[in-house]
């Protein structure tokens, strides 16, 4: 398959975790769709890496898997926290700090 | 683009055809005779136990957190391990040191008592310690007890008004 | 083993910085209970220390171009910026350490959390590889959300960390997206090899349309990490949920070596060479990229300072604060060129300077009274003079008037951007200065010009050791106002060896 069918792929898998991320219903479904986006630019990464040249691309895209990991770590945890502290994972319901 | 859509359209049409099939052909010649015991879930041969729809204890995220470290890093090891007889010394020190910092911080949760099941669990789940809103001062939450500051000569002295008039800050 | 010690010899300030990290951990774990935390306090300063040392030592000596196996740079930029980092990082750990020597708690994996945050910090400062921008980037902000969310048990603290990580996550998944197709245009990873290829390909004449998507989702993280609008909505209840000490960094260290990452990328990326005399296509993509962050920064400064009026919460107030910061900063990043970046790096480090000062305030009134509120500020000039002068100082130094270094600050930034044509631009500015007079004035006012008996809190003393950093903060803002010779002569040394 040509560069153009992997690019398109990761384009749709971009804008899917972009339009998760906006939907805002609930942390989970956000944290999934920031998971998309990352992946997105992973499949951009290795797909150029085959077609353009190099092997940058394949490492960059295993460093981004690891911090992704990492990233999913911390943010799970925060959001456990979160829960704890307000009974809600809805991304809007904690509001304590309005002007 | 260097592409015959055509092939993929076949491909995709024979591989979902063989699947239907065999289900379709499977479902109409084999006997069915269903018992509770052949309907229930596998869970590697043992009898299931309740939902699996229940809230898992919180300690199980510790360890999958850790275990989600040590697993992601093979995707590092992997291409290390490939290489390392050529490059000789210098990547065996550099494997070394990167497995050396994650057992740091595997050796800091354990001696914190993080991995014992029986720990007192007293985290950031509510029940275990104080929620409170007040405005975060510092990194342990809100101020300091005015007797401790007090004590260590920096703290405010309340004023008598304030101690008749206004009930303090919340 | 010998290529390595060489390779490495550049790079002894990261070093030493992650060998203390991790000695800072183990210390927690092995020192008697109920001294963690003064000690590995203790320790972490004595890391900061020798990093600052190692740091000093660099300072001057030319390096080979991309020392560390091709993937950092070390110049008087990188070392400024690094410099920023621990000096901020200093900071932070002293207040921490001063604030709570009352109560025998073990919180040593802090410092080490902050001292990861300032090594992606040094990383993002010094680099003009993709891959470790990433990274560097990715360390700061892992490391930022779990100090926002440091306060266990308050409501406000987790909140603030949930709503950085999800901001910040997205907004760094966006740039990631935008490396891959810069990477996907040239081939490489490096902006020092992407920015002649740039030029190539608008030699080609294709059109800029798919540099101007990659470009844009870059900037996106840019604006997202510098707070300036459309993302910085995140700021302000990150800032004021988050722990005061962390606040401050996230506003001056994490900021700086946001604009750090942002001054590298457009220089070696957009920035064409006028002596070389580039494509005139690439000229024409570098000022309209130039418009369109002085766009930006119009934006930022305007709806920083408009929310800001309103403000009844001192850090709160201080959060849109900086948002208006970095709006004026861009300024200078809009002229895209030479003079306007290192009127950048000037105001960048009175910046530095007075929001440490005033956030230092906040951090000592809040943590003595559990209160933030503006308006309980009054009467504080006549029962802790010495707190209460430094805050008058910080403050017009924010609004920048003259003598101090705000002053000249955003004196160099207009005078960059008006040679530039952004006439329009400094006008604005002009104007939100004049705004922010208001509620910076509400704050001395307060202070100030209230009896003393309506004051809500009686004297409120500062340990000597934190007055006397205040003080030095205070001191530094004004002399930065009337020596501020040298300083300029090494932000615009600093730019001379950028390239």
């Amino acid at each position: 398959m040509g560069l153009a069918g992997y690019l398109i792929v990761a384009a749709i898998l971009f804008a899917l975790g972009i339009a998760c991320t906006v939907a805002r219903k609930n942390v989970i479904y956000v944290l999934m769709g920031i998971e998309l986006i990352l992946n997105a630019a992973n499949l951009n990464l290795v797909a150029f890496s085959r077609f353009v040249g190099g092997l940058d691309g394949q490492i960059f895209a295993i460093f981004s898997i690891i911090l992704a990991a990492a990233e999913a770590a911390v943010a799970l945890a925060i959001v456990l926290n979160v829960f704890g502290l307000f009974d809600s994972i809805r991304p809007d319901d904690p509001d304590l700090m309005k002007e | 683009m260097y592409f015959d859509y055509f092939n993929v359209f076949v491909f995709l049409t024979t591989g979902l055809l063989f699947v239907f099939a065999n289900m379709i052909v499977g479902g109409l010649v084999r006997p069915q005779k269903p018992t509770p015991e052949k309907l229930s879930p596998y869970e590697c041969g043992e009898d299931v136990i309740g939902d699996s729809w229940i809230r898992f204890d919180i300690r199980f995220y510790t360890t999958a957190l850790i275990y989600l470290i040590f697993a992601v890093e093979i995707a590092f090891l992997f291409p290390w391990a490939l290489v390392v007889r050529e490059i000789g010394m210098l990547a065996l020190v550099e494997g070394f040191t990167f497995v050396a910092i994650l057992l740091l911080g595997l050796v800091y949760v354990w001696v914190k008592g993080d991995l014992d099941w029986v720990k007192t669990y007293n985290a950031s789940v509510k029940g275990g310690t104080e929620v409170e809103d007040r405005p975060a001062a510092d990194i342990h939450g809100g101020p300091l007890p005015v007797e401790l500051l007090q004590a260590a000569g920096v703290g405010p002295t309340i004023t008598e008004q304030q101690t008749k008039g206004e009930k303090g800050h919340s | 083993m010998n290529l390595l010690r060489e390779e490495l010899s550049w790079i002894t300030p990261e070093l030493c910085l992650t060998l203390f990290a991790c000695v800072a951990l183990l210390v927690d774990l092995f020192v008697q209970k109920g001294r963690e935390s003064v000690m590995v306090g203790f320790f972490s300063l004595m890391g900061l220390l020798a990093t600052a040392f190692f740091l000093y030592r660099q300072y001057g000596v030319t390096p080979p171009a991309q020392p560390v196996f091709g993937c950092m740079v070390v110049d008087p930029f990188s070392t400024l910026f690094k410099l920023f980092a621990v000096g901020a990082l200093a900071f932070v750990v002293l207040f921490t350490m001063l604030s709570r020597q009352t109560r025998p708690d073990g919180y040593g994996e802090f410092y080490f959390i902050l001292l990861c945050a300032g090594l992606g910090a040094f990383f993002l400062a010094s680099t003009y590889n993709l891959l470790l921008m990433y990274l560097g980037l990715e360390l700061l902000s892992i490391a930022s959300y779990i100090l926002a969310g440091y306060a266990k048990g308050n409501r406000r603290s987790g909140e603030a960390a949930m709503k950085y990580v999800i901001f910040g996550a997205v907004a760094s998944g966006v740039m990631l997206y935008g490396f891959t197709l810069l990477y996907g245009m040239t081939g490489s990873i490096d902006l020092t090899v992407i920015g002649p290829k740039l030029r190539d390909q608008f030699a080609l004449d294709h059109g800029t349309i798919p540099i101007s998507v990659a470009t844009g989702l870059c900037l996106a993280g840019f604006a997202y990490k510098i707070s300036a609008a459309p993302f910085h909505f995140w700021t302000p209840d990150v800032y004021e949920g988050a722990p005061t000490p962390v606040t401050t960094f996230l506003a001056v260290a994490s900021k700086g070596a946001g604009f750090a990452a942002l001054l590298r990328f457009l220089q070696a990326g957009f920035i064409p060479d006028r002596t070389l005399g580039g494509p005139e296509a690439m000229m024409g993509y570098s000022d309209k990229l130039g418009t369109l962050v002085a766009v930006l920064a119009a934006l930022t400064m305007t709806l920083g300072n408009l929310a800001a009026l309103g403000q009844t919460n001192l850090k709160r107030m201080l959060a849109y604060s900086s948002i208006a910061h970095a709006g004026y900063v861009l300024m200078g990043v809009a002229t895209m060129n030479r003079e306007g970046f290192s009127s950048v790096l000037f105001y960048l480090v009175v910046y530095y300077f007075m929001n440490l000062g005033a956030f230092g305030v906040v951090m000592y009134y809040a943590n003595t009274t559990g209160d933030e509120q503006i308006d309980d500020l009054k009467g504080l000039g006549w029962r802790s003079p010495l707190v209460a002068i430094t805050m008058v100082a910080f403050l017009v130094a924010l609004v920048g008037l003259p003598p101090t270094a705000g002053f000249i600050g955003k004196w160099f930034l207009f005078t960059a951007a008006v040679k530039k044509g952004f006439l329009w631009l400094a006008v604005v500015a002009g104007i939100n200065s004049a705004i922010s007079l208001f509620y910076y004035f509400r704050v001395a006012r307060a202070m100030w010009l209230r009896p003393e008996e309506e004051a809500k809190y009686a004297t409120v003393h500062a340990s000597p050791a934190f007055a006397a950093l205040l003080l030095v903060l205070a001191v530094g803002t004004v002399w930065f106002g009337v020596g501020f010779d040298s300083l300029l002569r090494y932000c615009d040394y600093s730019q001379n060896l950028l390239r």
